[in-house]
């Protein structure tokens, strides 16, 4: 205890830290996109992230009753810093101040700045008794509702010829939330979608939207029973081998992010239209031991055939679009099966488990007949199983996991996070996934989109010189074993990242970036039958500004170069400049933000991507392709403490054609343009 | 397997290139310039001015994992009181009663104060192939390394300054090349290390890696280098005054080629 309050002086001493001001929900998207690598789909939504995180910014997380899962959430911690804060509280006994943090080993000044604004210190107290009056009381809930649409008319929407594909709804974009959260005892989602071009009321969305998601998370009803959700949820196992449902986090600048922290069951609420589970599900403690049964029934859009009485599955839709005839056609067409458990001990530093998953589909899911999906799954079902690991020794985390696909292959993983010094972390990961080992939820570190068909080796080191700086490297080799798409031959390739990141604490950061990535593809010559290899090359070099001028302004300034490379065949290179200014005014009431961008990349192969500000929780990851500029301004106006409205406004203009988009999305002319209106009522 | 190995060292020009670089130093990412050993004879040259002791080494690596494809190298060096030293390597690369590319090297280190080492090397070369003869030549390597701070070392080297060739008809090079290196001390336990090079034909090449030390006796290495982008790892063992390595680098098509050496210091 004298030991402790030592440590808490002397940290006193060495920083005075500034009022942390309520950062804004904006911010927390930054923040997580900082750490995704662009591989991320346009429409993905972030916000199963950003709503816990803005969640914990209204009610921070209690570092002294926080356990493993939730500070999971707080996806800035890499696995070894959360086992050290575990640690630490068992040996020391209760925090006494955040500042505390500083005294972990593992945790560095960047860290606690980013989790600082989600978590507290507080003294314990007793829990009222539950009454249904305080229910309705004590309950907060959340409406949100937007509304957009792009405002030139697209070819999808003007062809009236019933034989053609077209867009059966109109452009416009709906999405509903409500929460619902009673001392985080008792929480309610509902979610609604229609994407622009499907019918609304109409055809088969009769009900109205497109996509209706939901459910009903009990927490902590009895010490056994520590979760149970009705509806929609997600499943996280291990590395993500077996099921990883929701996005997820690869390599990137926070080498923690390689090793993933499998949470088990977690409810669902994005608006992400697949990659989830639908049914019930629930979180069992029995002493050492966490439980986890899951049973789903959803319905998947994807062609399937009718022979008589063997129905065949071609393909499975994930895009969650359903606007022309052909994508009506398929929705909810395929049923999907899940059913399964997990199985966790935990003792100590040590913690294991085992999964078993089966899918089954109401008909044959069929492969393609080529050579490289030769070992694709074929079947109606599928039973998968994994056990998974993580152990603390010293300065060393070590993780894995080895899944098996019942009539397939093997895929494994595993990795050490140690910490050589206090300034130096490095990380090394060895994947290894069979191409004949099938999945429907697998996530893992991989370079493909699939777990299946590599093997790989990534080694990372994270060198913090000073307070102020911070230094990323990472290494990934790997190896594809057999064909895949556009690759007629086994290939390989490599993945080299450095950064570095100047940071004022508070103020800004200066942030630079290279990164060289090496693969193959078919090249297909006049002169020969058969296609060879060539290799890619991508280099991208970005060059990043950011500073807070006063309360008011801030200013961000980004310049990016890609180079493209194919062996005899392309060479291309693109760039962009934007700058962002970000305002606040009145009391902090309204802010807004804007960017002007240009680019000019000389091909599709040369494109960049970078991340939008948006309305909360529709942030976007666009490509920039063409030669043009790109403009778009963001205003929030918190009109009372409970009603916040934004609205959006986007312009693209090209300057090197005539039309915009293809297929049915064509624009006549040359620029395209959004905006989005949203509110929410928060009571 | 002969020919195939022969056929991908033709290709890959570049390897041909590659010159020796003994086990603590090729685990580490193959880097090496500013750091102090024996092993500097086979490298940077001012890695011997600050030794205060006799050491000698022996080292043995197998190409691709292919025993046709070996390197052997032998190096001594011996301090001068206070003002420096001489050393003294033999390496050989080659493919066993094929064909060999010898150096024997010759070192004079010099130590100015305690922050400052420069080295002349005088390597002779020799390329035999069986039943076609073979040729020689002399050619001069400088370097030098400054401790810029009690931890960070910086070391330089220009290797054949003096532009020596084979006769025309020998498709041999004697490399040449500038490199830039640094070595961290970050702890007792932990070293970082990173090389670059300019090779004046072609491009850079980069190179990084660190040491961690368990315990007096017992580090483990690890790096990665560019051209291509390439990992190596190695371990080494000190037993009193035996210190044993080993290493290997990864090559992404080519495959492992591990070494050991064993150095013994008076």
């Amino acid at each position: 205890m004298v030991f402790k309050k030592l440590v808490y002086c002397l940290v006193l001493l060495s920083i005075s830290f500034q009022s942390f001001a309520q950062q804004e929900e904006i911010e927390i998207e930054e923040l997580l996109i900082e750490q995704l690598n662009e591989e991320l789909g346009e429409n993905d939504d972030l916000s199963e992230f950003t709503e816990k995180l803005a969640y914990y910014m209204r009610h921070p997380l209690d570092l002294n009753k926080a356990d493993r899962a939730d500070l999971d959430h707080l996806i800035f911690l890499s696995p070894q810093q959360i086992e050290n804060l575990l640690v630490h509280r068992n040996i020391s006994g209760n925090f006494i101040s955040i500042r505390e943090l500083q005294g972990i080993s593992g945790f560095d000044l960047q860290t606690i700045q980013r989790i600082q604004p989600f978590v507290t210190v507080r003294d314990v107290t007793s829990l009222d008794e539950f009454s249904f009056h305080k229910l309705i009381d004590a309950s907060e809930h959340t409406l949100m509702m937007r509304y957009g649409r792009v405002i030139e008319s697209q070819a999808g929407y003007l062809i009236q010829d019933s034989s053609r594909s077209r867009y059966f709804g109109n452009p416009d974009r709906y999405a509903v939330r409500y929460r619902m959260n009673f001392e985080n005892k008792i929480r309610v989602a509902l979610n609604m979608e229609k994407d622009a071009g499907e019918p609304f009321f109409k055809e088969k969305q009769k009900y109205g939207f497109d996509f209706y998601s939901g459910h009903i998370v009990l927490n902590d009803i009895s010490r056994n029973i520590k979760q149970v959700v009705v509806g929609d949820y997600g499943l996280q196992f291990g590395q993500g081998l077996v099921a990883w449902n929701g996005l997820s986090f690869g390599k990137g600048t926070w080498i923690g992010s390689a090793a993933r922290q499998g949470v088990g069951l977690k409810p669902y609420s994005a608006m992400n239209e697949s990659n989830f589970q639908r049914g019930i599900s629930a979180k069992l403690v029995v002493s050492d031991f966490e439980i986890t049964p899951f049973v789903s029934y959803h319905s998947l859009s994807g062609n399937l055939i009718e022979n008589g009485a063997d129905k065949f599955i071609t393909t499975i839709n994930y895009s969650g679009l359903h606007r022309t005839p052909t994508e009506l056609a398929y929705r909810d067409a395929i049923k999907q099966f899940v059913a399964g458990m997990n199985v966790t001990y935990h003792f100590k530093r040590f913690k294991a488990g085992v999964t078993y998953l089966h899918t089954s589909f109401n008909g044959q899911v069929t492969a393609g007949n080529t050579m490289r999906e030769q070992f694709d799954f074929e079947g109606k079902s599928l039973d998968q199983t994994g056990v998974h690991y993580h152990y603390t020794y010293r300065n060393m985390y070590m993780y894995g996991e080895t899944a098996y696909s019942f009539g397939g292959g093997f895929a494994t993983n595993n990795g050490i996070i140690a910490s050589l010094h206090p300034k130096v972390s490095t990380i090394v990961n060895y994947r290894n996934y069979q191409r004949n080992y099938h999945h429907f939820f697998a996530q893992s570190l991989s370079e493909a989109s699939q777990v299946g068909n590599e093997e790989g080796l990534y080694g990372g080191i994270i060198y913090h010189p000073s307070r102020a700086i911070e230094w990323v490297n990472y290494v990934d080799v790997f190896r594809f074993p057999w064909l895949r798409f556009r690759v007629d031959a086994p290939s390989s390739g490599t993945d080299f990242l450095s950064q570095v990141t100047y940071n004022w604490y508070k103020k800004g950061k200066v942030l630079l970036r290279y990164r060289h990535r090496l693969k193959q593809e078919n090249l297909n010559l006049a002169d020969r039958n058969e296609s060879l290899l060539a290799d890619i090359i991508r280099n991208q070099i970005r060059a990043e500004f950011q500073y807070k001028l006063n309360q008011r302004w801030t200013v961000r300034t980004r310049a990016e170069v890609a180079l493209y490379e194919k062996e005899r065949d392309e060479k291309s290179s693109g760039w962009i400049v934007y700058q962002d200014v970000l305002w606040r005014g009145w009391s902090n009431r309204l802010n807004a933000n804007m960017r002007f961008a240009y680019f000019h990349t000389a091909s599709y192969n040369s494109r960049i991507y970078a991340y939008e500000n948006d309305v909360l929780y529709a942030s976007s990851f666009p490509m920039y392709y063409g030669k043009g500029i790109r403009t778009y301004l963001n205003l929030r106006w918190r009109m009372t403490k409970d009603l916040d409205i934004w609205g959006r406004y986007a312009l693209t203009k090209y300057t090197d054609r005539e039309t915009v988009g293809s297929g049915l999305d064509l624009i006549e002319g040359n620029q395209k343009s959004d905006f989005k209106v949203q509110v929410r009522w928060q009571w | 397997m002969f020919v195939r190995v022969i056929l991908l060292l033709l290709i890959s020009i570049e390897l041909k290139a590659q010159p020796f670089n003994a086990a603590p130093y090729l685990g580490m990412g193959n880097t090496g310039l500013a750091r102090q050993s024996v092993y500097s004879i086979g490298l940077n040259p001012a890695g011997i001015a600050g030794l205060t002791n006799t050491n000698v080494a022996l080292a043995y690596q197998q190409h691709f994992l292919s025993s046709e494809i070996q390197s052997r190298a032998a190096y001594l060096n011996i301090p001068i009181k206070s003002l420096g030293g001489v050393g003294v390597g033999v390496n050989s690369y080659g493919i066993a009663g094929v064909s060999t590319l010898s150096t024997v090297r010759g070192i004079y280190a010099r130590q100015f104060g305690k922050q400052i080492f420069s080295a002349v090397g005088l390597n002779y070369h020799q390329f035999y192939i069986k039943n076609y003869g073979n040729d020689q030549t002399f050619s001069v390597d400088l370097g030098l390394q400054v401790n810029v701070f009690p931890h960070l070392v910086i070391g330089a080297l220009v290797r054949n300054i003096s532009s020596s060739k084979y006769k025309e008809d020998v498709d041999q090079q004697i490399s040449r090349e500038i490199g830039l290196g640094l070595n961290y001390v970050v702890s007792d336990h932990l070293s970082l290390a990173s090389d670059i090079y300019y090779d004046f034909r072609s491009k850079m090449n980069y190179r990084g890696g660190l040491e961690y030390a368990f315990d007096r006796r017992f580090k483990i290495r690890g790096g990665a280098a560019s051209n291509p982008l390439h990992y190596l790892a190695g371990l080494g063992l000190i037993l009193n005054k035996i210190q044993i390595d080993i290493a290997s680098s990864f090559h992404p098509k080519l495959g492992t080629s591990p070494q050991i050496t064993m150095a013994y210091g008076f």
